[in-house]
């Protein structure tokens, strides 16, 4: 880290503070924090510059800012409010570092306190940060500062190759496609490669849609030059002089920073025509995403950007062969192509010498749910689920239990917490019944019910089923009904029977891989945590109390001191009493929201397991 | 007379079949190789939905069946049929905010904005609840967005409750009212036309 050019650390004045500007960061307040970043360096005369830059991926520290004099360690400060901006420059300029967070790197002479350095910390130490290595450090709106750090040293490289070396030098770092399926980048380029003709096309693919993921938003809101260096290396490498990113709206900033770093590149040289003078002529085009989970397919996204409904095509002709406009097309996810940049200016024996026999190099996984430190995490590919869940995320906040980790979002599956020694790599997880996906991970802990959990996921594909072939379209639904039937308490032993078999067939006949892998949280939930569906089929519980069929809410009579303010707040008015007396529910209203657990200053109220009755259940079938 | 103030300034501004067809007509004539999805998202950024006009002028003018408009233009979460209320609440499906009980925040807000399944928009139009994809800020789960109908205003907010949510919304009120006093006192002075 030290090696780091000055520049870049302590800016050109000598002292830089560095404000992340980035959606996770901004939703924590981070634009308050810049302007008074800007206010108290203005006046204190402190001829410090202030520069934005993206997300380093401990999301748990944010709102972060680093502030580095030359002299002085670079100190990250966490969870910074905006009216701490003050002190905190005040006490760094005064060597009072106890505050900070961590230091980059300790300087000789300035007592350490006891504040760590980043690699001391097990969030950081146990990453291997090869594409977000310059996340959190550039300002993602510079060009300059990509270049000082070495970009587009392997676009100059590629360039003064032929494009066959090139995918012989992807080929020998064994680089896989970063967005889910694992195949192989090379052979992906190759086959587009030797197709015939002129027009040929590069789709780079930051349609990030799983729930829980969000480490493309992050690359692209934070080093969008790299994925666009290695968009350029793609395009040379199979032949194309066109290309789209395609993100999504709903990603705003990332399309910003991607525009802008397009914008950037063709004002220096590195898109247009005759490319640094090579004869290479390429232009990208950002194209933003209208919203559609099955974008995510490569032949949905080739009909999205034509500008139709975006309904996957009959594979093979695979896009390599017949893409967008019926030209040879490949679509890379962002992570690949940022890989694509790194191995091909740092060679690829750095990357191969990483990972699993099988799969190279490393892959960034984001961390999210009931886990101590939510973040996007860099791991070489092999790392196993237990490392990256309680070594580097911190495991569960005191008091719960991992119950099970849902990795790959809507199409993955939910592996257990006996299984989390598993190693992350393509194989592995597929045997598991899961897949990599973009690398959401999801904690879930015992006050998650699976069987809502399962129910959620197919909500979630149901709506998003872009309800072109049959077994997609009424699949989901038929799944996501008897889902629903056994939440509400009106289950059948013969209905999990019955979901294994709608599994089957979606699983053989499917039109594309959103169809063919939405019975994966289904399948996955009902081999390791079968019991749960029983209890709620059998036994009419919910054993997490989260079936709002299955359970009631009830005051303690001897807690409730009567203070009305349940009464008040609870949006249904079900709850009846006098100031000073017990309070009482009526369960024949009561919605179960919960607001009146959340007011309640003696924590009176308690959710409890409420049998459903065998009268009820035929009430609510009639 | 604050109530009918407020939802005379919060019903949202239907444009005129005329003015959405100039719109059009002078988006779709740019260049020769129109993309239907932006020209949706254009009519939409300008008007914070797709009015009836806009898919009719669109379709005339790119020579593309009304039914094969109307069929993107409701394949997308994007795009909106309706006029959004003044402020469009959305709440986020992530996992993450699932497993932290999101759904339970919705089905609050719900019932305090007096919605259902089938209404979208408050009665004054000041409101409207949606369900969102992840938001990509999974580590303040659960989360919500509110931006203004015309997206030009956007805030998140992170670990919401029902109780944050009621303060929230009443926020918003105050605000809108505020607006509205202002603007009401201002017309007063300056009559227009």
């Amino acid at each position: 880290m030290s090696a780091m050019p000055k520049e870049i650390l302590y800016g050109k004045t000598g002292f830089k503070i560095k404000v992340p500007i980035a959606s996770c960061t901004v939703a924590g307040g981070a634009e308050k924090i810049y302007e008074n970043v800007l206010a108290e360096v203005k006046s204190r005369n402190v001829n410090a510059e202030v520069t934005i830059v993206g997300c380093m991926g401990l999301d748990f520290i944010d709102p972060w800012i680093e502030l580095a004099r030359v002299g002085y360690p670079p100190a990250i400060y966490a969870k910074v409010k905006p009216e701490d901006v003050g002190r905190i420059i005040s006490n760094y300029l005064s060597g009072d570092l106890s505050q900070a967070y961590a230091l980059r790197f300790r300087v000789n002479g300035i007592k350490k306190e006891d504040v760590p350095t980043l690699d001391e910390l097990d969030s950081w130490k146990y990453q291997v940060r090869w594409v977000s290595r310059n996340c959190g450090i550039v300002n993602p709106e510079s060009i300059e500062d990509y270049i000082i750090l070495g970009g587009y040293r392997g676009l100059k490289r590629s360039l003064s190759m032929k494009p066959e070396e090139i995918i012989e030098e992807i080929k020998k770092s064994g680089l896989r496609g970063r967005g889910g399926a694992g195949f192989p980048t090379w052979l992906k380029w190759k086959i587009c490669r030797e197709q015939p003709g002129d027009e040929k096309y590069v789709i780079a693919n930051c349609d990030e849609g799983d729930p829980g993921a969000f480490m493309n938003r992050l690359l692209a809101e934070s080093d969008p030059h790299r994925i666009l260096e290695g968009l350029i290396i793609a395009g040379y490498a199979i032949g194309a002089q066109k290309s789209f990113i395609f993100v999504r709206a709903e990603k705003p900033l990332a399309a910003r920073r991607l525009s802008k770093a397009v914008e950037d590149a063709y004002a220096s040289g590195f898109l247009g025509g005759n490319i640094l003078n090579s004869g290479f002529n390429f232009d990208v085009e950002v194209f933003l995403s209208a919203g559609a989970f099955v974008c995510g397919e490569e032949t949905a996204m080739i009909s999205a950007i034509e500008g139709g409904r975006a309904t996957p095509r009959q594979r093979p002709p695979y896009p390599a062969v017949k893409g967008l406009w019926n030209k040879p097309t490949i679509i890379n996810n962002v992570e690949t192509l940022a890989h694509v940049a790194t191995i091909m200016s740092d060679g690829w024996k750095k990357f191969a010498a990483l990972g699993t026999e099988r799969s190279k190099g490393t892959k960034m996984y984001c961390v999210v749910g009931s886990v101590k430190r939510t973040g996007a995490y860099e791991v070489p590919i092999g790392t196993s689920i237990r490392d990256l869940v309680y070594r580097m995320a911190g495991g569960p906040p005191e008091g719960r239990k991992i119950k099970a980790v849902q990795v790959g979002g809507p199409s993955g599956g939910c592996i257990p917490s006996s299984m989390l020694d598993l190693p992350l790599d393509y194989e592995t997880l597929q045997e598991a019944g899961a897949i990599m996906g973009s690398g959401g991970i999801v904690v879930i802990d015992d006050s998650n019910c699976m069987v809502d959990i399962a129910r959620f996921f197919l909500s979630f594909t149901m709506a998003e089923s872009c309800g072109q072939c049959i077994p997609g379209r009424i699949g989901t639904r038929l799944m996501y009904e008897i889902l629903t039937r056994i939440t509400s308490g009106l289950g059948e032993m013969r209905d999990l029977d019955l979901l294994r078999e709608i599994c089957t067939v979606m699983i053989k006949t499917c039109l594309c891989a959103l169809g063919r892998t939405a019975p994966n949280p289904v399948l996955t939930t009902l081999r390791y945590f079968k019991d749960e569906y029983v209890a709620h089929i059998k036994e009419k519980v919910c054993p997490a109390l989260v079936c709002k069929a299955f359970v009631r809410y009830k005051i303690d009579p001897n807690k409730c001191k009567g203070c009305t303010l349940c009464a008040k707040n609870c949006p249904v008015q079900a709850i009846s009493g006098n100031l000073g007396s017990p309070h009482v529910i009526n369960q024949d209203k009561c919605v179960k929201c919960g607001t009146c657990v959340e007011v309640c200053p003696s924590n009176a109220i308690i959710k409890v397991s409420g049998k459903i009755m065998e009268k009820q259940v035929q009430v609510m079938k009639e | 007379m604050h109530k009918s103030a407020t939802s005379l300034l919060a019903s949202p501004n239907i444009p005129s079949e005329n003015e959405v067809y100039l719109f059009v007509s002078k988006i779709t004539s740019k260049s020769s190789r129109n993309n239907l999805i932006k020209i949706l998202q254009a009519v939409q950024n300008r008007y914070g939905y797709l009015p009836e006009a806009g898919l009719k002028a669109i379709s005339q003018f790119m020579k593309i069946p009304l039914s094969r408009v109307y069929g993107v233009a409701t394949f997308y979460h994007q795009f909106k049929l309706e006029p959004p209320g003044r402020y469009v609440i959305l709440v986020c499906m992530g996992t993450a905010c699932h497993a932290k009980g999101n759904m339970n925040n919705y089905e609050f807000l719900r019932l305090l904005l007096g919605l259902d399944s089938n209404k979208h928009t408050t009665e004054d139009g000041m409101f409207s609840l949606e369900s969102a994809r992840c938001f990509g800020c999974c580590s303040l789960a659960p989360v919500i967005m509110i931006m203004s109908s015309d997206g030009s205003y956007k805030r998140l907010y992170g670990h919401v409750t029902p109780m944050l949510l009621k303060k929230i919304i009443n926020e918003y009120r105050v605000k809108v009212l505020k607006e509205v006093t202002i603007h009401v006192g201002h017309a007063k002075r300056n009559p227009v036309r």
